[in-house]
């Protein structure tokens, strides 16, 4: 009788367990701030408390803080103060920027010079500069790598909304000078087209040894052709076969240059003028080339030619308001 | 013997059992309290508050899904339906309203993967881009959308096999019109431009669209026809690319007109690199617009005296002349290497001439004095050898 009810007794313990083990399907956990993380099979629920940030969610769940504009678009961008509770998807899809209401564009912006008092068309003053990349940053805009937006182009990873990629192009010492430290303190990745015949260190260009500081502070160095010759056209008394070997020397040499100089394999172009053919285009398939960029204004879709990535020119002249249209991010579908 | 051993086998058992039944009674409230604490945490929350509330864990979630499947964001509503899944396993509702979902997408991707195939087949890419850029927004690894969005706009060069009796010329006759083309065909695959081809030789023949010509201005663009506008944005990149140019980065040549400060600061980098005559290019071009624009026009004088110096150290006397002879004599020392290089000049041509004098080339000897005159009208003797020469001759001449 008495071992008739220990089994019993063992059984009911059993029973009990098993209850309670399927009942926690997330783990649960409070951390030092009070937030709380439960995790399931594909996703994070985070309860934030007041000073919590995407960030800071994202660093807890997905490891990493970098992953907060992915984790802001899936909730809607809501204030992470007030709401109730945080969803954190552990995979997002590389879509291309296909959505149901519409499309991702992702705009290229083109900058030439910085200059303290003056300005041109390649030329934008420090203080606009510094202003349009506040602009950027206030205005929830992602300033991602030129990777990023060939790997989301490429349907190999995801990117997210607003994604605004920055360039440079020639190489001129006021990159150096200015632009530099102010992409540096807002954190923003670039890339910098060099063509190889300009770095000569003059009193307004870069030398190789800031081409390499930069590139050790995270700027993307890419190649921008030897001489900046334009690569469209045929020039007067030049034959074809002189053209062919010219363009050839102008998209190997300087990659061979920039590659002696600085040990970086440059894998990306911009056209000089944005100026490109037919056969530039298969000459760059032909030498490896993964992507190149025009001058032609508009934002990049996942159908977009990558040998002629769209890039908006951001002129000297250019008040906020002509600055913020270049910023086009998402194309909406007529509604129908 | 063998019974005693037994019965007492039986009581060290029985003596066991009671012992493990007693300490399990005794501890039983303390594992109880601790299951029922770790179960309190989600359990009671998850299956006795809904049993009191009404209110299960999965219902916010599916509420959501709701919300976003009726605006028509499908892919985020399953999102949530499979949270709410994976938050309440035994919301049978949940499960359900996600099978339900998957079932509708799948039917609409289907739905959309046909009429783009019926558009392709029609010949109508830019729909089926649509149609397909929807599949990816409902389901976004689908494969056949990937690959069809991603060669939407690949130009691939075309491939040709070489017929008997065909040269390289012949070809780049009948692909571009022009027999010099042949060298594009022969950079392009490797081969010797004079290179004969074997029969069955397989040649990439890249398309020339887009390729301008600076005199006379044209372009070898087949234009691709005008297309209707879909409501998509730059579906037609390759119409875009020509049309859509922005007038203020390029001039009607196609060529970028680029600011004087730019190309007064790429001067200055060719300079400092002795690429002289780029540098003067852009310096003349900048002053055809700006005659007199002082960075350019001292740009132009420096390039002109490096270039100068640079003749000079080679011991090119006459180059180093004229190209010291453009710059603003005001310019650095530009008035007195001149001076010196008229003197320099002047001398040369002037021992040149006694040379000639000496061999008794009369002529060639006066031609040299006076080039020494040119050069420096005060030379000390040149004016009067050639007076004296021609005193000779003429006393000759009155002897004869």
């Amino acid at each position: 009788m008495p071992r008739l009810r220990s089994i019993a007794l063992c059984i009911f313990l059993f029973a009990l367990s098993g209850v309670f083990s399927g009942c926690i399907t997330g783990q649960k956990r409070v951390l030092p701030s009070g937030t709380t993380v439960s995790e399931y099979k594909s996703f994070f629920v985070v309860e934030p408390v007041p000073g919590d940030s995407y960030a800071k969610i994202a660093k807890n769940t997905l490891g990493h803080a970098a992953y907060a504009p992915f984790i802001a678009d899936f909730n809607d961008e809501q204030k992470v103060g007030t709401a109730k509770r945080i969803v954190v998807p552990k995979t997002y899809p590389a879509d291309g920027g296909a959505r149901y209401d519409g499309l991702q564009m992702v705009p290229v912006l083109s900058y030439h010079k910085l200059s303290p008092e003056k300005s041109d068309k390649t030329t934008v003053t420090i203080a606009t500069f510094e202003e349009q990349m506040r602009y950027l940053r206030d205005e929830g805009f992602r300033v991602v790598s030129m990777l990023q937006l060939y790997e989301h182009l490429q349907f190999q990873a995801p990117l997210p909304e607003r994604a605004v990629v920055i360039t440079f192009d020639d190489g001129w010492r006021s990159f150096y000078d200015h632009a530099f430290p102010i992409l540096k303190k807002y954190g923003f990745p670039a890339t910098l087209f060099v063509y190889t015949d300009l770095i000569v260190g003059s009193r307004v260009t870069m030398n190789w040894d800031m081409v390499k500081e930069v590139a050790e502070g995270g700027i993307d160095v890419q190649c921008h052709t030897k001489a900046h010759r334009n690569l469209a056209r045929i020039d007067c008394d030049e034959s074809y076969e002189a053209y062919y070997a010219s363009v050839e020397k102008e998209l190997l040499e300087s990659r061979k240059i920039i590659r002696k100089k600085t040990g970086i394999k440059t894998d990306f172009l911009a056209y000089p003028y944005g100026a490109q053919n037919s056969l530039v285009v298969a000459m760059l398939k032909k030498y490896e080339y993964k992507a190149a960029f025009t001058v032609t204004r508009g934002g990049n879709t996942a159908y977009t030619d990558p040998y002629r990535l769209r890039r908006s020119m951001i002129f000297g002249d250019y008040d906020m308001e002509a600055f913020r249209k270049q910023l086009t991010v998402f194309h909406p579908w007529k509604k129908s | 013997m063998m019974e005693e051993i037994m019965t007492e086998k039986n009581v060290t058992e029985e003596s066991m059992m009671k012992a493990v039944l007693k300490s399990i009674r005794r501890i039983f409230p303390l594992l109880l309290l601790v299951c029922l604490s770790t179960a309190s945490s989600g359990c009671i929350k998850k299956k006795v508050l809904p049993m009191l509330t009404g209110e299960r864990p999965s219902m916010p979630y599916i509420q959501k899904a709701e919300e976003l499947s009726k605006r028509g964001d499908l892919r985020k509503a399953r999102a949530y339906l499979q949270l709410a899944v994976e938050a309440d396993p035994d919301a049978a509702d949940a499960a359900g309203k996600l099978r339900e979902m998957d079932r509708r997408i799948s039917a609409l991707t289907m739905e959309d993967l046909l009429s783009a195939e019926s558009y392709i087949a029609k010949g109508e890419k830019q729909k089926a881009l649509q149609h397909y850029l929807r599949v990816l927004a409902l389901s976004p690894g689908n494969k056949e959308a990937v690959a069809f969005v991603r060669g939407y706009n690949d130009e691939t060069a075309s491939v040709h096999v070489v017929q008997k009796n065909e040269t390289l010329a012949s070809l780049a006759m009948k692909e571009y019109g022009d027999p010099e083309a042949a060298a594009v065909i022969a950079g392009f695959n490797n081969v010797k431009p004079d290179a004969s081809l074997k029969k069955g030789t397989k040649l990439y023949l890249p398309s020339l669209d887009g390729l301008q010509f600076e005199e006379p201005r044209q372009t070898v663009v087949k234009s691709p026809a005008a297309k209707e506008n879909e409501a998509m944005p730059n579906a037609d990149e390759t119409e875009a690319m020509t049309a859509a140019v922005d007038p203020g980065i390029y001039d009607p040549a196609g060529e970028i007109a680029r600011p004087a400060d730019d190309l007064l600061d790429e001067a200055e980098a060719c300079l400092l690199r002795k690429h002289y005559g780029t540098a003067l290019a852009n310096v003349e071009q900048v002053l055809k617009k700006y005659k007199n624009d002082p960075r350019a026009l001292d740009m132009r004088n420096a390039t002109f005296y490096a270039l100068g110096s640079e003749y000079y150290n080679e011991k090119l006397y006459h180059e180093a002349f004229d190209a010291f002879s453009k710059a603003d004599p005001s310019y650095r020392d530009t008035a007195g290497r001149v001076d010196e290089l008229r003197r320099t000049l002047s001398e040369q041509h002037y021992t040149l001439g006694v040379k000639y004098f000496v061999e008794e080339k009369i002529d060639l000897a006066v031609e040299e004095w006076q080039n020494a005159l040119k050069y420096d009208p005060q030379h000390p003797h040149a004016a009067g050898d050639i007076a004296k020469v021609k005193q000779l001759k003429e006393k000759l001449g009155n002897m004869q």
